[in-house]
């Protein structure tokens, strides 16, 4: 079943198929049908029969994360996603799967069950309906690096993103990035991103910011593409670059120091090749 | 209870790693044992950085052999986003000089230099029936570790019973959750905390399949009864099967079992015979 609303891409729905990893215990936190789509395929990650399916999603994480350096061991994936928290995705069949997908995920010719080609984990934390993002992994740029243009799959990781945020009955989000992330795009979508952090020596990159929102149903069908949904986003006071790691420390100061900034709306590219964030001051 | 315990704090402190949302459920007097205010670190402070870093070498040392070293950015967004961290630290005035440079000390530093650490985040599960505004009742213990493992005698003997003792009691935890390694040393430790059911025997999806999961209620007889070992729990049932913990075929249908709705408990140490590790259990009577 589609969606009520515009998304960006629409067939993207009648392609794949959603899929949750959850424990049993989990499971009744969360939402099976985000928005009313089909009913996710549930994956016990407890049970010895999903072996072949956490070791594909494991790929769909390296095949996205490899090249930057951060693809995330097995273990995290089982201690700090699947047995606190949850992973939302979708899939499709092994058999409907093309040929260059197959080569890339190493699907073992006997498997007939489903290929994740996105994902999103998510963490829970000290409060219900507050979670951490932790994830977000789609075939999406790995089609294009190795152009293959059986389908579009534009808009995949906005899609899987809000779904996921509504299957797990988020409410407040918080989520970590680099200032040069492409994903800022995605993220800005929500809305304005409140910044908790804007130079991180705890991550290991640290010219990480800590972003977070306020999860409702308008800004999570904003990000999937309704334009129907209006939001108010500040004027920018300025905008820092990327690269700008003093930038990114004074900021830091100032936030220590009390002070509460937002970035309202998406990067923009410098002719350099580069990217400069907008920052406004909000108190 | 602590008695035998405090000359540990003689030489070791407290110190805590939350972020300021989580901080306010935390206990930080555990066991009358006060967290010093300097020893707590947000750590979204950038001042902070010297001691993440060393606490992240801590990390490495320990974990690192079995492959499962925690990144820094597993760190941040895993452990002290969700949950927070708890440990023990010797002021680096106090560490031999051969331990400042086992653990990189920096040159002038004069603060705490992390030992050890029990980190614990949140689990979905524990939300059930709790209030508004309420932390969960069930929390997954991440990280249990202390330098005695790879070099013993850079801290206190005890130190990890110690970190875990108070660590427990940090944290508002009812319900625990645990994930460990057959053959690792820390399941005697647990396993005198009381009966450990098992939530998995082996676990494919873990980078070390040979990893079980457990879950324990926890009260202030588990507290004390990990303090008392070498005596057994006195919840702890009497094991009636052992477990060869590097058989994966026996694990595989341990872990078969528990699918099919067997509920197996851990019922003591691990014991070694040779080659051999042995874990007691005790599988419970199927219910009708």
């Amino acid at each position: 079943m589609g969606l009520s609303f515009q998304v960006r891409n629409p067939t993207l729905l009648s392609e794949f198929i959603p899929y949750l990893v959850a424990t049993p215990l989990n499971l009744p936190h969360l939402n099976l049908r985000p928005f009313g789509v089909t009913p996710a395929h549930v994956v016990d990650p407890l049970r010895l029969e999903s072996e072949t399916f956490l070791r594909l999603l494991h790929r769909l994480d390296g095949l996205t994360f490899g090249p930057e350096g951060m693809p995330m061991p097995r273990w995290v994936f089982f201690d700090c996603s699947e047995v606190p928290g949850a992973i939302y995705g979708l899939a499709r069949p092994a058999s409907q799967l093309w040929p260059v997908a197959r080569e890339l995920f190493k699907v073992p010719d006997d498997y007939d069950g489903l290929v994740p080609v996105s994902m999103y984990v998510a963490i829970p934390m000290h409060r219900a309906g507050m979670w951490f993002g932790h994830n977000l992994s789609s075939l999406a740029p790995v089609f294009r690096q190795h152009h293959v243009t059986d389908l579009d799959l534009t808009g995949l990781g906005s899609l899987t993103k809000g779904l996921a945020l509504k299957s797990f009955c988020v409410q407040e989000f918080w989520g970590a990035t680099q200032w040069l992330s492409k994903a800022l795009h995605i993220h800005v979508k929500f809305g304005p991103l409140a910044l908790q952090t804007a130079y991180t020596p705890a991550h290991s990159e640290h010219e990480t910011l800590t972003y977070g929102f306020a999860v409702t149903d308008a800004n999570l069908r904003a990000s999937m593409g309704d334009r129907s949904v209006e939001m108010a986003r500040p004027a920018p006071d300025y905008w820092l670059d990327g690269h700008d790691v003093a930038g990114m420390i004074a900021l830091q100061d100032r936030i220590e120091a009390g002070g509460r900034f937002v970035i309202p709306q998406a990067p923009r590219a410098t002719s350099s090749g580069g990217m400069e964030v907008p920052i406004t001051c909000i108190g | 209870m602590l008695s035998h315990y405090r000359a540990i704090l003689d030489q070791c402190e407290p110190f805590l790693i939350a972020n300021s949302g989580i901080a306010v459920d935390l206990d930080l007097c555990p066991a009358g044992v006060p967290i010093p205010p300097n020893n707590i670190f947000n750590p979204q402070h950038r001042r902070h950085a010297a001691f993440l870093a060393m606490l992240q070498l801590v990390d490495q040392l320990t974990y690192g052999p079995f492959g499962m070293g925690m990144p820094s950015w597993v760190f941040y967004d895993c452990a002290v986003m969700p949950g927070a961290v708890f440990g023990l630290g010797i002021r680096a005035d106090r560490l031999e000089e051969w331990a400042r440079e086992a653990m990189r000390v920096p040159e002038g530093y004069e603060g705490l230099v992390p030992v050890s650490q029990f980190i614990a985040i949140p689990m979905l599960a524990g939300f059930a029936g709790v209030p508004v505004n309420a932390p969960p009742r069930s929390w997954l213990m991440y990280t249990l570790e202390s330098l005695n493992q790879v070099s013993p005698g850079l801290a206190p003997s005890g130190v990890l019973k110690l970190t875990l003792a108070l660590g427990l009691r940090v944290f508002p935890i009812e319900e625990l959750y645990g994930i460990t390694q057959w053959r690792s040393p820390r399941l005697e430790p647990y396993a005198d905390l009381g009966p450990l059911e098992l939530v998995t025997a082996y676990t494919p999806a873990h980078s070390m399949p040979r990893t079980l999961s457990f879950r324990l209620n926890i009260g202030e007889l588990n507290l004390n009864a990990l303090l008392q070992s070498p005596r057994l729990h006195p919840a702890v049932p009497p094991a009636n099967a052992l477990i060869d913990v590097d058989d994966a075929d026996a694990l595989r249908a341990l872990q078969r079992d528990i699918e099919a709705g067997q509920r197996v408990y851990i019922a003591g140490h691990p014991v070694d015979h040779g080659p051999y590790v042995r874990v007691p259990l005790y599988r419970a009577p199927l219910e009708a």
